[in-house]
């Protein structure tokens, strides 16, 4: 289970005895590294002493994202500035330099609970807030917290026991805390998530909708009511399971007590129908003193007769397609071979799904000992046949399809194996997982629109497209990933040059700074304006492709500055060798050897791109080589003639060499008549 | 538009019958007293017209070259036979004189040297400062490879297997642009 320990940070060098200097944050929120509040860790962050310095009386904090995960930039945005009596107030967010990592971070600065965190584990066990105020002392907080944060047409998906504080040192008013340092529901314990949502892996789950926040505020009140978590010893899978079987509310609640003046809206925040889950409107109702009936969960279909797997008995389709999940090699032989669709057809008398999954297995001409992609293709569309609310499975990867790019952006974090992505928008499971599922929703067309501009994507091999430039386009705040940029957390266009000043000096000269993801991220983030440099940088001629680099980096910083990059300028600098050489005169190389250094100098892209492609000179060098050429060929020629004694002239020579003599010929024939009529009149 | 074509032919059918007679009379008085003339000069100018038919020269300019030293061996013998009344005796007897046939053929043979000999001349003025001139070619290309590098020797080796093949050198045109 997630704890608040901080157990997906990155390194540990920045630990809170170690002498940094304070850092400042929109020169205003100073943020100490040197002092360390453990207490208010996330699991993706740690939390910092900050300081307004326009007011030190505030008490404030900052969480520093150290961790690998992509924070949501999106909901800072939305969040900062927002006051209400369930959540503590989003001051301020940005990128600060971080000296512990030697790097930048995301940092979000928050109000200080002066009370400290309500439950500091899972596993740990507190007093209870008394029943009579816990509607007042709890509830309403968090509700009134909700409802602001559903004004802003988003969703917390952190809601959970250990990230609820005491805003007061007497532990009187409760409060959400940070949503915004993780992915939405990645550090989310099971007991906390839908059984939907718990199916997927933490970084597939996605932000998903209103009703998620609704279940995880129950399951919330239910642990914050009992002073503890009943399940908190039990593995996810054990929970998971049993929600799947016995309903989510019985798994929560269990045998425990629950204050009795909230069983009922438990009940409703734990439905596990989304449809039927209690919104705002209905717990506002409910706190007004109208009484709701008690709500009927729709129980998934069983069957009469049980699906045999691995010695277990299942009735029910989304048991069995988990169960098919959790072990997939197995999994793969009764419904590849058919018997999955048979228990379909017969115990659940599902003719038209039976048909469909029988469709997709006979479509793939896979049997069930075929270990490669067809298989797993159609083993992943028949499992989302039988449980379209469930999430893509395929493989290891569990992911909802909202939460493709996020998921993406974490496993390539992580290094993990991306083929599974790539086989999914190859094979556009889009239109599978949109065909199965049993309500339109005006999403799925962007997601089946998303998937296919992704098949483009991934068809272009070079620079600016590729599983990168996939990453970029489906995540709006990921930071970029180029090794170079490690820790320089560059999440917009603008932060990229600086970033690369920033590590100019610390990189391998020869290595250039358009590296697949830093292309691929000015293609995602800057597409309109650069994509003809990209296509240059792809040339196979060294000197186009160099200067489509330069020109790349040049535009950025035409557009969105800053004035002077000394360093990237220099790194650049080093590179242009194959754009001199491509000059063939050699003043001329000589000249942009002794032009290209004072620009440098003055950092300014633009300026060394005009000097290294400037039109008029390259011309001039082209004609001007051309005529050299000529020149020596001709001197070569006429050596050849006089080493060879062939003295024969050229034919414009020996064309010469005639008129000259046919003019002599007449000027002797006027002066012959000339001649003889002197004579004879004289 | 149209029109002006008519109007043009109108004018060209419109040369009388009388003004037809007349040029006809002047041309037939002018040819009894050139005839003489005339024979001479076709005797006299064959060389000429042999070098005009059979010219395959580069500047096809023979016939003027041959020509010109072929009427300045003719004039002096059109003037005597001019001072003898231009009678068609005197034509004759010029024509059919070996010493008069040879003094013209000879003239029209010295323009044939001429024709042939000025380009040879200018190959052997080369020949004798080809030493130098190679000394001074060389020192070309190696001044062009310091300028442009090694790349500009492409297309040397081509040039001078034209010249073997073509046994003469070739005229580039600079290029455009």
């Amino acid at each position: 289970m997630a704890q608040e320990d901080g157990s997906d940070k990155g390194s540990d060098k920045g630990s809170g005895s170690a002498k940094f200097d304070p850092v400042i944050l929109r020169d205003r929120y100073q943020i100490d590294p040197a002092q360390h509040i453990p207490d208010l860790d996330m699991p993706n962050a740690r939390a910092f002493v900050a300081t307004d310095k326009r007011n030190n009386q505030r008490n404030l904090y900052a969480l520093v994202c150290e961790g690998h995960l992509p924070p949501r930039i999106n909901l800072m945005r939305k969040l900062r500035g927002v006051t209400s009596p369930g959540l503590i107030p989003l001051i301020e967010w940005g990128t600060v330099d971080w000296p512990p990592i030697e790097g930048r971070c995301v940092s979000v600065v928050y109000e200080r609970p002066m009370g400290g965190r309500v439950m500091k584990s899972m596993d740990a066990v507190f007093q209870p807030v008394p029943d009579q105020q816990f509607i007042k002392t709890i509830v309403k907080p968090l509700i009134a917290a909700l409802t602001e944060i559903q004004s802003h047409s988003t969703v917390h998906r952190a809601i959970r026991p250990t990230n609820l504080y005491w805003i007061d040192k007497e532990q009187t008013r409760i409060a959400l805390g940070d949503c915004t340092t993780s992915p939405p529901g990645y550090h989310q314990p099971m007991i906390c998530e839908t059984v939907e949502s718990g199916m997927a892996a933490p970084e597939g789950r996605g932000a998903g909708y209103y009703p998620e926040d609704m279940y995880a505020l129950g399951a919330t009140l239910v642990a914050i009511s009992m002073g503890r978590c009943a399940l908190v010893h039990e593995s996810d899978d054990t929970i998971l399971t049993h929600k799947i079987n016995n309903g989510s509310y019985a798994t929560v609640v269990g045998e425990e007590r629950v204050p009795l003046g909230i069983i009922e809206l438990v009940r409703g925040m734990l439905v596990d129908d989304p449809d039927q889950r209690w919104t705002l409107e209905a717990i506002d109702m409910w706190m007004n003193g109208r009484r709701m009936n008690p709500m009927q969960t729709k129980q998934d279909k069983r069957s009469q007769r049980p699906f045999m797997f691995r010695n277990t008995e299942y009735f029910t389709r989304r048991a069995l397609a988990h169960a098919l999940t959790r072990d997939w090699e197995a999994g793969a032989t009764p419904l590849m071979e058919g018997k999955v669709e048979i228990w379909l057809r017969r115990g659940l008398e599902l003719h038209e799904l039976a048909d469909s999954v029988a469709n997709v297995i006979r479509a793939s001409g896979a049997r069930a000992k075929d270990v490669g992609m067809a298989r797993d293709m159609a083993m992943a569309s028949a499992l989302t046949l039988m449980d379209p609310a469930a999430p893509i499975r395929y493989g290891r990867l569990r992911i909802h399809m909202e939460a493709f790019g996020t998921a993406l952006a974490i496993s390539l974090t992580k290094k993990q194996d991306i083929r599974p992505y790539v086989d999914l928008v190859q094979k556009d499971f889009s239109k599978t997982w949109i065909a199965a599922q049993e309500s339109f929703s005006t999403d799925h067309g962007r997601y089946g629109a998303e998937f296919r501009e992704m098949q483009t994507y991934l068809t272009q091999a070079t620079k600016g497209g590729g599983v990168e430039r996939c990453l970029y386009e489906m995540t709006e705040y990921v930071a970029c990933r180029s090794s170079l940029l490690k820790d320089q957390c560059v999440l917009e266009i603008a932060d990229l040059l600086p970033a690369l000043e920033r590590v100019s000096g610390k990189v391998d000269p020869k290595t250039p700074p358009t590296d697949r993801h830093v292309v691929a991220f000015i293609a995602a983030r800057y597409a309109k304006d650069t994509m003809p440099q990209i296509h240059a940088m792809n040339d196979t001629d060294p000197r186009k492709a160099t200067l489509g680099m330069l020109a790349v980096l040049a535009l950025v910083q035409w557009k969105m500055g800053p004035p002077s990059l000394p360093g990237l300028a220099s790194w650049l600098g080093g590179l242009m060798t194959p754009v001199i050489e491509s000059y063939h005169g050699r003043d001329r190389r000589r000249q942009l050897e002794k032009e290209v250094p004072k620009l440098v100098r003055k950092g300014n892209l633009p300026e060394l791109f005009k000097l290294l492609d400037n039109a008029e000179e390259r011309q001039a060098d082209f004609d001007d080589f051309a005529v050299a050429r000529l020149q020596y060929a001709q001197a070569a020629q006429q050596v050849a003639a006089l080493e060879s004694g062939n003295f024969r002239v050229s034919e414009n020579s020996e064309k010469l060499g005639q008129q000259v003599a046919a003019s002599i010929s007449a000027a002797v024939s006027i002066l012959a008549v000339i001649f003889v009529l002197l004579a004879h009149l004289v | 538009m149209a029109k002006k074509p008519e109007i043009k032919k109108q004018k060209d059918a419109g040369l009388g019958l009388g003004a037809k007679l007349i040029l006809l009379i002047v041309l037939a008085v002018m040819a009894l007293f050139i005839i003489p003339t005339v024979i001479l000069l076709c005797v006299a100018m064959l060389p000429t017209f042999v070098a005009a038919i059979t010219d395959r020269s580069i500047s096809r300019m023979s016939w003027l070259c041959v020509g010109g030293l072929n009427f300045s061996g003719t004039v002096p013998f059109i003037a005597d036979l001019w001072i003898r009344g231009g009678h068609m005796d005197a034509a004759l007897s010029l024509v059919t004189d070996v010493f008069t046939i040879m003094l013209i053929y000879g003239a029209a043979g010295v323009g044939w040297l001429l024709y042939i000999s000025v380009p040879q001349l200018l190959g052997a003025f080369m020949a004798m400062t080809a030493t130098h001139r190679i000394a001074t070619l060389k020192a070309q290309q190696e001044k062009l490879g310091d300028d442009w590098g090694p790349e500009v020797r492409e297309g040397a080796e081509e040039a001078v297997a034209e010249f073997m093949r073509r046994g003469r050198v070739s005229d580039f045109n600079t290029p455009s642009g």
